[in-house]
């Protein structure tokens, strides 16, 4: 199991460096600079030194390492748009809003979800059956924006029970929460009951009744320890939609944390934020994966011992 | 020891046969079973139709601002869904904003079958190195958020149709790509494959007769379900500014001028809205109700 | 009292568009200790009834009964814990599939604990060394080991020796082996038997055997219930049955088991005319990739070492021995579909070996092949008349309005009706489906045809038209076939010659009736013995060979008693030791 997992190792810190260039490339690839915005007009003199203090003027590759290898050492520059701070010390502030509201969503989604699934692949064509295609199907189509925006209005606007923007108090919380809720609650709800009906079909389950097992048994140890590695797997691109959808939630709610400052620095071309967002991002999401396929190797016995099937 | 030969009825070995039926009137038997794909399929079908005939039933042009004394106007028998802010008829809006979305996931789905087919086509009937380095490509863009990469790239670039639908279509490319691969692997090991090849038919024949018929299924079903994921890119971006341009009506524009009025003038915001989940779930449930139909393990069997 | 008492059992399923009735009144009982076998073709419900008595149907089946009692307990009004605790402990299942009958993500001790644990309330500890004590029982020698591997670590019979001892693990009252040894190698398949067999006697069960091969019931049991379609035809003493069916169906199961038995030594002639089909000392070797801690190695693996096999113009040829033989593989070496590593391949007096795909192209026409499976055999979107004309569609033969008419030809020649031309494949039965597969593969009139397996997946009674089609079209085309084949049966009464392999070399060769009186190769002499029985009076007690003994028994042979030229040589070679009768043996001066 080691092995498999320096071999996933290598090659999620490969894809890491292949998306850090693209993105890196890609900033720079378009016409435009930080200056070239129409609300700071500055001479082509001042805007020269400007950039050659930046280091804006060096050669592509020349950046893209200094960048990286500063990177590396822990300081990720300092953001174009509030030169007194770091990135760091920037975003410092913004994490907080994001995990907590992003981790709880999560959280709360997918225990609900699972618990949905799982009720509804043992009890099938029961109302719960229904709910849980009902609310997976609509969970994972409907943009997160939309969701946002109809939680908005039926409880804060119609019912007026909550309030619907801002970051303080925890009553503030519930709306945002839920809103990150609904992908993991949906995607979970889906993953959890097809994976268990396809458990329960398979011929095994048979074999485990017929040596006169109580069903509770069965559900709770067999089924469900195999139904886990679709599960587990389902983990990642849930998290990928989670990450992108704190952007929206963001917005819509008012809340300053990292999704909020993503689109800033995309709008100023603030390289420094924009980079290292991403790349935050892109830590996360390959932490993500790297979670993912060591619970998947744990839970197979054929990866966790190695054998080569 | 020689037994009689017999026809395929005598009662020992009769099979079941009654009529014959191709796997496709299977297929159409399982598809309608289903009633939530027939209902999507439906509402699809009548909203693609009402955006091809948008102009028959619509007063104005959509960005015409015919009605500004009437700003904001609330919905009526006269406006059916109210104006907008800048005076213009929002049921007008609404459904030439799906011209705006189901182009676009078309025009990306399309794009997508044209990568997704032959990469996958190939990588599943070669195998080997060439598989492992298409999976390898694979594995780093499903990592890529699309929605980030293409919030960058727009922003970039400056938003525009066509970068929407470049964009949809190089994140979409790869789900159609794995459909097709995953059909292709399956279907090299089997025995006809192996019988064209025992009396010498080349690669190119097995694969225009036999394996591109038989994947028939997952490449409609890439299709349909390639496309909701190309509308909520749109949507996401129009969303966020960077997408298709106003004037154009877009659902995501739409949506996000609303939230501005929302508290008071409901409409701004719910029926762009509702436009927009409504097609998305009739797509999606139109999708997966064809690929449960068309699942190739069922056929007939 | 009975331990089991059936009567009156119908069973339906609901399924798309109706009902599928599988059992339509069935009447079974057994008393403690006996043996019963039930035997059918698959849809006889043989299955489903047992299935039924224990409850573990699906619930889209309906049952209905006047009685179904097991152990005294009445099945249908028992509620679901009455009905846990009674299976396992009264009455345990063992299935044809091993693998489908553990649970993947657990050890197999851990399974075999958890049964014990539930039905006789041991400590884990406790239970775990009465499962060291099962395994050890059903003859697995590392029992302790065993315990700790997942199922995926063990050999398919290795696994199905783990199964019987989990069944038995709570001393269950009857033993319900659902053909408990379809799957596996004829002499894996005798010793499981006689396992099973002596267990029974030792713990005085009873024992319902389900299978499909009446030589197993010969084997196994005293009495017999055949069914067919759902009911039972016919029910007795298994002598009884043996010596004197009654019903139609049992006749013709026992014609087909015992086809073949009046084979006779004939004579050989010379062959001056130059084979069909000659292989010269073909091997294939696989690398296999062991994963190390950083790099993988490669292992060398031979799956077939220096074949040589001829087969004569106008005969059967029969290639047969168990899996890991390496027969399949020298088959679709012979078809070059498959590159061998070394050797030879000579089609008709032309070496076809070394051809590329272009210029192998117009001797496809001579050689053809025929698989197991006839379910992935054929195109399930194309019609049958195009699936039939697809090999002079590769060749470009005729116009595509004679190509129709060829193959509608074709398709009434193997017996099926012209009509069926516009059908699709997934509307045949496994039989008619094999037919059409063999029209294909003869449209082109080949002279050579490899069959690998083809009638494995088959039903008794339609195996036995397969093989009688087979014969039939092979005197009228004058083809020599390569028939390879695991079932000796179906080989003796087909084959001209048989040839044996055993881990991927050739080590016996003689006319068919030669190898079956008087096999010389102590792996023969295994396979043969190993055969069931076909008379339930001739059932005997057998020992079994290991590898180790197989190889040390290798006939040693002195050259001057050879006949022909010999030459002495230290490792084993194929020598003649009668006219046409080969035998791998170590030749000593």
């Amino acid at each position: 199991m080691i092995v498999y997992l320096i071999k996933r190792l290598l090659s999620i810190a490969l894809t890491f460096f292949i998306v850090s260039l693209v993105v890196f490339l890609m900033m720079h690839a378009v016409p435009g600079g930080p200056f070239d915005g129409n609300d700071m007009p500055v001479s082509a003199e001042v805007r020269a030194k400007l950039m050659a203090r930046l280091g804006l003027d060096q050669p592509l590759w020349v950046q893209y390492v200094s960048y990286m290898s500063g990177v590396l050492q822990g300081n990720w520059g300092v953001p174009y748009q509030s030169p007194g701070e770091t990135v760091i010390s920037l975003l410092r502030q913004a994490w907080i809003p994001s995990l907590i509201l992003g981790g709880s969503g999560v959280i709360i989604g997918a225990i609900l979800g699972i618990l949905i699934g799982m009720a509804a692949a043992l009890k099938r064509n029961s109302w719960i059956d229904y709910l849980a295609s009902a609310l997976s199907v609509l969970g994972l189509t409907i943009p997160v924006f939309v969701i946002s925006m109809m939680l908005i209005l039926i409880f804060a606007v119609w019912l007026g029970w909550l309030p619907a923007s801002g970051w303080g108090k925890p009553e503030r919380w519930i709306l945002p929460i839920a809103a990150y809720a609904a992908i993991p609650l949906a995607t979970y709800a889906r993953y959890t009951r097809s994976a268990m009906l396809d458990t329960l079909n398979r011929p095994f389950v048979t074999a485990l009744r017929a040596k006169g097992l109580s069903e509770r048994r069965i559900i709770f140890q067999h089924v469900l320890r195999n139904s886990a590695i679709p599960m587990v797997t389902v983990f990642l691109p849930m998290f990928i939609g989670t990450a992108t959808g704190s952007i929206f939630v963001e917005a819509m709610f008012r809340i300053p944390g990292l999704g909020s400052y993503f689109v800033s620095s995309i709008e100023n071309r603030d390289y420094p934020l924009e980079m290292a967002l991403v790349l935050m991002v892109t830590i996360g999401i390959c932490f993500a994966y790297l979670i993912s396929d060591i619970a998947y190797a744990w839970l197979n016995p054929r990866i966790r011992l190695g054998d080569d099937t | 020891m020689s037994t009689q030969i017999d026809t395929g009825a005598t009662p020992l070995a009769a099979p079941p046969t009654t009529k014959q039926r191709s796997p496709a009137y299977f297929a159409w038997r399982r598809f309608t079973a289903n009633k939530a794909a027939v209902v999507g399929g439906f509402v699809l079908g009548i909203i693609v139709l009402m955006a091809i005939l948008a102009p028959l039933f619509t007063k104005t042009d959509p960005t015409a601002q015919a009605y500004l004394t009437q700003s904001l106007a609330f919905p009526s028998s006269e406006f059916w869904f109210g104006v907008d802010d800048l005076g213009r008829d929002f049921f007008t809006r609404v459904v030439y904003g799906a011209r705006v979305s189901l182009s676009i996931g078309f025009a990306a789905a399309t794009f997508s079958l044209l990568i997704g087919i032959p990469v996958g086509a190939i990588a599943g009937y070669f195998g080997g190195r060439i598989d492992w380095f298409i999976m390898r490509i694979i594995e780093i863009f499903s990592v890529v958020p699309s929605l980030l990469a293409a919030m960058l790239l727009g922003a970039l670039t400056g938003g525009g149709y066509v970068t929407i639908v470049v964009i949809a279509a190089a994140f979409g490319w790869f789900g159609v790509c794995l459909l097709v691969r995953a059909q292709v692997k399956s279907f090299r090991e089997k025995d006809f494959v192996r019988s064209a090849q025992a009396l010498g038919a080349s690669p190119w024949y097995i694969l225009r007769r036999h394996v591109i018929p038989n994947s028939l299924s997952p490449i409609i079903v890439g299709f349909v379900l390639a496309m909701p994921g190309a509308m909520m890119l749109e949507a996401s971006l129009s969303f966020l500014g960077i997408g298709v341009a106003p004037p154009t009506p877009s659902w995501g524009q739409m949506i996000n001028v609303g939230i501005n009025f929302m508290f008071f003038y409901w409409h701004m915001a719910v029926f762009p809205t509702a436009a927009l989940a409504i097609t998305v779930l009739a797509t999606t449930l139109f999708g997966d109700g064809l690929r449960d139909a068309l699942d190739p393990t069922l056929k007939g069997r | 009292m009975s331990l089991v008492e059936i009567k009156g059992l119908k069973v339906s399923f609901r399924q798309h568009g109706g009902e599928v009735e599988a059992v339509r009144g069935v009447d079974i009982s057994l008393r403690d200790g006996e043996s019963l076998g039930i035997v059918g073709e698959s849809g006889s419900g043989k299955s489903v009834t047992c299935l039924a008595l224990m409850r573990l149907l699906a619930n889209t089946a309906s049952i209905t009964a006047d009685k179904l009692e097991l152990s005294g307990i009445d099945v249908l009004k028992a509620n679901n814990r009455k009905m846990a605790s009674i299976r396992g402990s009264s009455a345990a299942m063992i299935f044809q599939d091993p693998a489908t009958a553990f649970d993947p993500v657990f050890t197999i001790g851990h399974q075999m604990a958890e049964t014990i644990q539930t039905h006789r309330g041991l400590s884990k500890k406790v239970a775990m060394a009465e499962a060291e004590q099962l395994l050890l029982k059903v003859e697995i020698k590392n029992a302790k080991d065993v315990l700790g591997y997942y199922p995926h670590q063990l050999s398919g019979g290795m696994l199905q020796r783990a199964m019987i001892a989990m069944a038995l693990s709570c001393r269950p009252k009857v033993l319900i082996a659902d053909e408990p040894t379809t799957a596996l190698d004829v002499t894996i398949q005798a010793q499981i038997l006689q396992l099973i067999k002596g267990l029974q006697a030792e713990m005085g069960m009873a024992l319902i055997m389900i299978t499909h091969d009446l030589g197993v019931i010969a084997e196994t049991v005293d009495r017999v219930v055949v069914m067919y379609g759902g009911r039972v035809m016919e029910e007795g003493l298994v002598e009884d049955i043996f010596d004197n069916p009654k019903h139609s169906y049992t006749q013709s199961l026992l014609a087909s088991l015992r086809a073949g038995e009046t084979r006779r030594i004939e004579p050989v002639a010379s062959e001056p005319v130059a084979p069909a089909l000659e292989l010269k000392n073909l091997a294939k070797v696989y690398k296999l990739k062991r994963r190390g801690r950083i790099f993988s190695t490669y292992t060398d693996f031979s799956a077939v070492r220096g074949v040589h096999l001829v087969l004569p113009r106008n005969k059967i040829v029969g290639l047969v021995g168990e899996s890991g033989s390496g027969k399949s593989t020298t088959g679709m070496m012979a078809m070059r579909l498959l590159e061998p590593t070394t050797g030879r391949i000579v089609v008709d007096g032309t070496d076809v070996s070394d051809l590329g795909i272009e210029a192998l192209k117009p001797y496809r026409k001579s050689m053809q092949v025929i698989f197991q499976d006839s379910y992935s055999a054929l195109d399930p979107m194309m019609t049958l008349s195009q699936i039939i004309a697809e090999p002079l569609d590769i060749h470009q033969m005729g116009t595509s309005r004679e190509r129709t008419e060829k193959a509608l030809g074709w398709l009434e020649r193997v017996g099926l009706d012209r009509n069926f031309g516009t059908r699709y494949p997934h509307e045949l039965s496994g039989g008619q489906r094999q037919r059409v597969a063999i029209a294909r593969a003869l449209i082109l009139e080949p002279k050579v045809l490899v069959a690998d397996e083809p009638t494995s997946a088959l039903d008794v009674t339609v195996k036995a038209q397969i093989i009688g089609l087979l014969k039939d079209l092979q005197t009228q085309m004058g083809l020599s076939m390569l028939f390879i084949s695991h079932d000796l049966s179906v080989v003796r009464s087909l084959t001209d010659t048989v040839v044996v392999m055993y881990k991927g070399r050739v080590v016996e060769q003689a006319p068919t009736g030669a190898i079956f009186a008087n096999p010389r190769h102590p792996y023969t002499r295994a396979l043969l013995d190993a055969i069931p029985v076909t008379n339930p009076r001739h059932r005997r007690h057998r020992t079994f060979l290991q590898q180790a003994d197989i190889d040390k028994a290798t006939p040693h042979y002195v050259v001057a008693e050879l006949p022909g030229h010999a030459q002495a040589r230290p490792e084993p070679q194929l020598v003649a030791v009668a006219p046409g009768h080969l035998v791998e043996a170590v030749v000593t001066r």
